[in-house]
């Protein structure tokens, strides 16, 4: 039985429920640890999304370099 | 991205920090900084999502072009989105709308008030009150 299914399903259930992640406002980012080119100090760097906490932070999603971006 | 490297100090006037994303490597990215006039611009660090785990997690990515859509999110200081938008291949995002709703957001927290449509930073906000009701 899943907890769409159990007897006391009241609205305070429903967001109890597996829904699929979509990434939209007011879900948790995911954090991400990965490799940065910081080209004001022309290093590469380990980037944590964790060390942002505390911050505002606007993350710009791009197809590629070398492109009209 | 050049378009938000030009506002980029307004941006770290709000105190915000920006992150550019693209599945390139960290190589690439040095380059891209080197040759292209508009890449010259971006301050900001530029993450290498090479193994398309970041672009996957934020549903931006795109499995045909095998690369990441023109996705900003914007994440507030507890580690919560507050704002994604997608923007399709063929038009650029709006620069100033990013920093428009970063004001917003950052204006609502300091002052509990709402941030009405076409609001610019420096008009005023709406104060929650009861007697708004029907009347906005």
């Amino acid at each position: 039985m899943n907890q769409h299914q159990e007897e006391e399903f009241t609205v305070n259930d429903v967001d109890r429920c597996e829904v699929p992640f979509c990434a939209q406002t007011n879900d948790v980012a995911p954090l991400f640890s990965a490799d940065v080119y910081h080209a004001i100090t022309d290093s590469i760097n380990k980037v944590n999304l964790v060390d942002y906490r505390g911050k505002w932070t606007v993350l710009l999603f791009y197809s590629s370099d070398f492109t009209f971006v | 991205m050049a378009a938000v490297a030009a506002l980029y100090p307004e941006f770290q006037a709000l105190g915000a920090e920006v992150l550019g994303i693209s599945t390139d490597s960290v190589y690439a990215h040095k380059v891209f900084t080197k040759v292209s006039p508009n890449a010259a611009r971006v301050q900001y660090p530029l993450v290498s999502d090479r193994n398309q785990m970041i672009s996957r997690a934020y549903r931006v990515f795109n499995p045909n072009a095998g690369a990441a859509m023109r996705g900003t999110v914007i994440i507030n200081p507890q580690g919560v989105i507050k704002a994604k938008f997608v923007y399709p291949p063929e038009v650029g995002r709006n620069a100033f709308e990013i920093l428009r709703l970063l004001q917003g957001l950052t204006y609502n927290q300091e002052t509990g008030q709402g941030v009405p449509a076409n609001w610019v930073a420096g008009q005023a906000g709406i104060v929650p009150d009861i007697g708004l009701i029907g009347e906005v």
